[in-house]
């Protein structure tokens, strides 16, 4: 596959993102919160009924960074996402409240507004409504969302955020809504990467050129699913890890034996930044994830149809490395001082 | 003028919509008709206790230490044949003994009744955090499974042993099995002929679940020893369950 096809994509996308709609309401002293977007991403879906402003991001950001939010008073949503990791974890599974391993990788927290389910099996279909999950989960957590927002509630700044950002006293709505606002303002699109596809020819090494081809290339395959603006189509894949998966993924949400294995298609934005790898942290390096696609994958019978043996050789394992290193962003993602 | 009527009289409308109260229940404002519904948990026919522990059909020793589950798209078919609604949804809570329940309906003879256990996928995908504590679909009513984004239809925790001559109180065994997900969803019908509901005044109905037939029906024994835990993984099981509580419900006027 040519590069362009790669490249075209995003720039359909970033032509449709330019019709953005402003949000239907905002509330007065609100002002909508003002994204700001790389060159060539496209503008992301907001949701009507939670407009993006900056009082909600704002209180959102203060929510996220909140270790009260668990039971232990140790745990916030940035304790298993960390900032200059591209919001994802260093370890395999992260650690909850009493130092319990949660079910799954923890999945870095970039480009979510362009998402259409959320989790690795894609069993959430909002933002808001994923917030609830980690706050309640014995091995996250572990607390009731409404007892966090009556004890905050009560606080400053939280109870004047609340009225402001949503003209009501905290509670389990404003929570998940101001979250989620916040992490829809986690956007990538500024890897010198970008910056090659924006025209800037010398931001990638010829090294990092070639691997980029060696990426589109039909051969290869993996822009299948790696493409798009978040370098991820979103769709849930059985890449063949396991012939018996102690985790069903998908399958757990949809019921049909077909997806057992399957897990969404993580983004490779950042990708240096988010070891260990895969759904279940059990790849600590991105060579060793390189290499299981060259591979080819176990030869699962439900086994995705794209991963299948590469004949790539050492110069270009080389060169397709160091193409992903080259996706990781040049500045901060949060968009919140 | 209509608008001053309609507005005195919603609450009225909307305290007749859905409350607790005691039983026998207790006189309701007379321009109103409405039903009165009991929901009462047995155990073979005999009034459930939680504290005491039961025998099962395979002679285990069970205690039920919880048992909740959601009613949906109630309505009541008329001796006509045309349907009036009863309740949207409704969560019952029955671990500690019988609730009687009462919705506004319309005067008249009926002689159906008919519901879902559990959610219809447009309710069971809603968000809880937009409902009032008090509502059946609160976040608070503790029946949200986050992960899925989905309600549990049905809960039905307890403890049990395979001994059936053991003794220890609770039973050493634990069993935790909660239905939810579309697939669990069910409906059934009713039959209540004779319910006349009067113009002013109320009709009385009973619905009695038989806990133990949770464990079995005619054609399914749930073994404790082998199928205790459903969270959603668990379909198989679930479905099961989802079919034992249809057929452990009894409706039937007084």
């Amino acid at each position: 596959m040519d590069l362009k096809w790669v490249a075209l994509p995003m720039v359909l996308l970033a032509t449709m993102g330019c019709r953005k709609e402003e949000p239907s309401v905002v509330e007065e002293g609100n002002a909508p919160f003002e994204l700001q977007l790389a060159p060539g991403m496209p503008y992301p879906p907001l949701r009507d009924d939670n407009p993006l402003t900056d009082a909600s991001v704002r209180l959102g950001k203060m929510l996220f960074f909140e270790e009260r939010i668990s039971r232990t008073g140790t745990i916030s949503c940035a304790s298993c996402h960390h900032p200059d990791r591209s919001f994802s974890d260093t370890l395999p599974k992260s650690l909850g409240v009493d130092g319990m391993p949660g079910m799954r990788n923890a999945p870095p927290l970039i480009d979510l507004a362009y998402h259409q389910g959320y989790f690795r099996d894609g069993g959430v279909p909002t933002l808001e409504l994923q917030v609830l999950a980690p706050v309640g989960d014995p091995l996250e957590m572990d607390n009731d969302i409404n007892v966090v927002a009556s004890a905050l509630g009560q606080e400053e700044p939280y109870r004047t955020m609340s009225h402001l950002a949503y003209g009501r006293d905290m509670d389990a709505y404003v929570i998940t809504r101001a979250i989620a606002n916040y992490e829809r303002t986690l956007l990538s699109g500024w890897s010198r990467y970008d910056r090659y596809l924006q025209g800037e020819a010398d931001a990638l090494t010829q090294q990092e050129a070639h691997g980029a081809e060696i990426f589109a290339s039909d051969a290869a395959g993996c822009t299948h699913c790696h493409n798009g603006p978040d370098l991820s189509d979103h769709s849930y894949q059985n890449v063949g890890l396991y012939m018996d998966y102690e985790d069903p993924g998908r399958e757990r949400i949809t019921l049909d034996p077909n997806d057992l294995g399957k897990f969404k298609v993580p983004t490779l934005r950042n990708i240096a930044l988010t070891a260990p790898y895969m759904h279940d942290g059990s790849m600590a390096t991105l060579e060793q994830v390189v290499d299981f696609f060259i591979a080819g994958g176990v030869g699962h019978p439900d086994q995705s149809p794209w991963v299948h043996p590469l004949d790539l050789n050492a110069t270009e394992r080389a060169d397709l490395l160091a193409f992903l290193h080259a996706l990781t962003d040049e500045r901060t993602l949060d968009q919140v001082p | 003028m209509r608008k001053l009527i309609f507005f005195a009289a919603l609450p009225i409308l909307l305290a007749a919509c859905r409350q607790d109260i005691a039983i026998p229940p207790e006189p309701a404002p007379t321009n109103t008709s409405w039903i009165t519904i009991t929901y009462a948990p047995f155990w073979e026919g005999t009034a459930f206790d939680k504290y005491s522990v039961y025998h099962d059909v395979l002679q285990h020793r069970v205690q039920v230490q919880g048992l909740k589950f959601y009613l949906a798209m109630a309505r009541a078919r008329r001796s006509n044949g045309t349907w009036e609604d009863l309740f949207t949804v409704d969560l019952l809570d029955l671990l500690n003994g019988p609730k009687s329940r009462s919705y506004a309906l319309p005067a008249g003879d009926y002689n159906m009744v008919e519901w879902g256990i559990g959610l219809p996928p447009d309710l069971n995908h809603t968000d809880p955090v937009t409902y009032p504590a008090e509502h059946p679909l609160s976040y608070a009513q503790g029946t949200w499974w986050s992960w899925a984004a989905a309600y549990r239809f049905v809960i039905f925790d307890g403890r049990f042993d395979v001994d059936p001559n053991g003794t220890e109180v609770p039973p050493p065994g634990q069993f935790s099995i909660h239905t939810g997900l579309d697939t669990c969803y069910r409906t059934a019908q009713y039959d209540i002929t004779g319910t006349t509901v009067p113009d002013t005044g109320y009709a009385h109905l009973h619905m009695n679940i038989d806990l133990a037939h949770l464990l079995y029906s005619a054609n399914d024994t749930i073994d404790l020893e082998v199928d205790n835990q459903a969270h959603g993984a668990n379909v198989e099981l679930a479905s099961r369950l989802s079919d034992n509580v249809r057929d452990a419900i009894t409706v039937h006027a007084p």
